[in-house]
């Protein structure tokens, strides 16, 4: 492990792969240096959307803290995570992902950090906070953590080739956004490709 | 296990081959996805071969963990001899949460225990929340390949197919037919007291079902209800996550060509008001693992040998009339539920692209030859194929 400083991607090849690999996905993703830039940003960004409701599906988020407040000042209403089957179609689920794996672009949600599993496919929006030590790039590097802890893996949006073997969207978020954010102990996670 | 609907085999084939239309759209469906199937590394098969060796070595000794991890993963195992033991248990499931509404997936391991003949029986509706098998429920026909349900289906089908059913009409148009299918299963699944589940794979060293998932339907099912019920065939134990993303490669890899799937769900165990069942299946394959076919138990079930099969790809697996189809499923078939399927070695021309296509190299035409030595066998056993009469007809006409 080696502690970075800058999320800049020239800076952190880790995030610029990342940030390819869920691009070419169709994921859209933002980087912030700071939790309070993230906040604001996530804020901003639920005015532009017109978003009327947030599932909060983490407790605590290390990359976005303290966010309850200002959702209640614009006149947000926020839902519990068990509850998120009465999501309108305006509304997003806003969770904290547990690791993010730069060589297939994955993402894993760990159940055992209550997180639920149900508002990560069934919200039509999925916003997803990512703190950048948590960025691996191998899936070996990764590894699995040696307590039995359930979760989701998920790679991309969610298709279906069932009609004509066309890629159509399923079941899942139509649209999904990952900020990359640094916070105060940020950490490059290990099997760089450069061997560092 | 025989899908009831469907005609002895040679009728079948014939039948198969005279709907032109159908075996264009299945053609040129599978052509595609064929065409699609990148080739499987050799160090992942190799790793993949190595992980099966080690479950199958060990297999007593698998189960007795999986015994205790899946209870402390919050799991309630169940060991199912056969199709009749996992009906059973199904049974009692609805009768403990009153079911009125099942929600699945469609699997092979689904069809083959007779899941919709349960939920039916317990006068409850049953809803499949994937794609394929909605569409697969309302024609009431078995799917045409184990993992592209629809490749049978041109969009003028589908979209007459649901105005039928819709009573509407359905323009033939793939997004909003999905758009359409999607919401209503969800519907379907947001009211669900029950989800049936089949696992793609069983972590023996967490107890860990794992479902893999394009969609998402799989995993609301899984996760929604408050009562889930997880199948899996004995041959899904992986014993260590290491091992597990292997055949999650392999199997994503063989069945769409890429190496990892939209959604690897872990399912996770019981909770405040959530039950878990995992209900292990036999249902012949300690038979199948003691027997000399043995390697065919290795199968992931991604389908990759129908895919790259010429005859399959012209046929479809409806003629098979068992969810196991294809190249691998017709030794499933064959010794799994001998005479059911007594014609299912002669579907191949054991040209050997099953081999090149499967992510574990399952040396498939082997088994296929042998399984044919002995029908022959039997038959000459039996008495001749022919009455003398009818092989100097056939020796004049040379």
């Amino acid at each position: 492990m080696r502690v970075a400083n800058k999320l800049s991607s020239h800076e952190n090849p880790l995030v610029e792969q990342l940030i390819q690999q869920l691009e070419q996905q169709g994921i859209v993703t933002y980087t912030d240096e700071t939790p309070t830039a993230a906040r604001l940003r996530f804020l901003l960004w639920l005015r532009e959307q017109h978003i009327t409701h947030v599932v909060l599906n983490s407790v605590t988020m290390e990359g976005i803290p303290h966010l309850e407040e200002p959702l209640e000042e614009l006149g947000l209403s926020t839902i519990e995570p068990s509850r998120a089957r009465e999501l309108p179609p305006t509304g997003v689920t806003l969770t904290e992902a547990d690791a993010a794996i730069v060589e297939s672009g994955t993402l894993f949600f760990d159940d055992s950090s209550q997180i639920q599993l149900m508002p990560l496919v069934w919200s039509p929006r999925l916003f997803v906070i990512l703190p950048a030590h948590r960025i691996v790039y191998t899936w070996s590097a990764w590894g699995r953590p040696s307590t039995a802890r359930s979760g989701l893996y998920m790679t991309g949006l969610s298709t279906t080739h069932a009609v004509g073997n066309l890629p159509l969207a399923g079941h899942g978020p139509r649209q999904v956004y990952v900020l990359v954010v640094s916070t105060e102990e940020e950490q490059l996670g290990e099997g760089r490709p450069d061997g560092r | 296990m025989r899908y009831r609907a469907i005609p002895p085999l040679r009728e079948a084939v014939r039948w198969a081959l005279e709907d032109k239309t159908t075996r264009r759209e299945l053609r040129t469906y599978l052509e595609r996805a064929y065409a699609a199937q990148a080739p499987i590394e050799e160090a992942l098969r190799d790793g993949i071969r190595d992980a099966r060796d080690r479950v199958f070595r060990s297999f007593e000794a698998q189960l007795e963990t999986l015994q205790r991890t899946a209870a402390e993963a919050g799991m309630t195992l169940h060991r199912a001899e056969s199709a009749e033991d996992v009906q059973s248990v199904l049974r009692r499931v609805f009768e403990q949460v009153l079911a009125r509404r099942v929600v699945t997936a469609w699997a092979p391991l689904i069809d083959e225990v007779g899941v919709r003949d349960v939920v039916q029986a317990a006068g409850a509706s049953l809803s499949f929340v994937d794609v394929g098998g909605y569409v697969l429920q309302q024609t009431q026909e078995p799917p045409p390949h184990p993992t592209h349900l629809l490749a049978h289906m041109s969009m003028r089908d589908l979209a007459l197919v649901l105005s039928d059913v819709w009573g509407q009409e359905v323009r033939a148009q793939g997004e909003p037919i999905v758009e359409n299918i999607v919401s209503r299963t969800r519907r379907a699944v947001a009211s669900a007291d029950v989800g049936i589940v089949s696992a793609s794979f069983v972590v023996v060293e967490s107890g860990h079902p794992v479902l893999l998932d394009e969609e998402g339907g799989r995993v609301l099912a899984a996760t929604l209800p408050k009562t889930v019920v997880v199948l899996a065939g004995m041959e899904s134990l992986v014993a260590t996550w290491q091992d597990l993303s292997l055949m999650v490669r392999g199997y994503w890899q063989g069945a769409r060509g890429r190496s990892v799937p939209p959604y690897v769900s872990i399912v996770p165990g019981r909770e405040a008001e959530r039950e878990v069942h995992l209900v292990l299946v036999d249902n012949g394959r300690r038979k199948l693992m003691n027997s000399p076919y043995r390697e065919a138990l290795y199968c992931l079930h991604c389908g990759a040998c129908a895919t790259a099969c010429p005859l399959f790809r012209e046929v479809g697996g409806q003629v098979y009339a068992t969810p196991y189809m294809g190249p691998i499923g017709s030794v499933w078939a064959s010794v799994l539920w001998p005479g059911e399927h007594k014609g299912l070695p002669e579907m191949s021309v054991l040209c050997g692209a099953c081999v090149s296509a499967c992510p574990v190299g399952i040396d498939i035409p082997a088994l296929i030859a042998r399984l044919r030595a002995e029908q022959y066998r039997e038959e000459a056993e039996e008495g001749p194929r022919f009455s003398s009469a009818k092989f100097k007809q056939l020796l004049r006409r040379r």
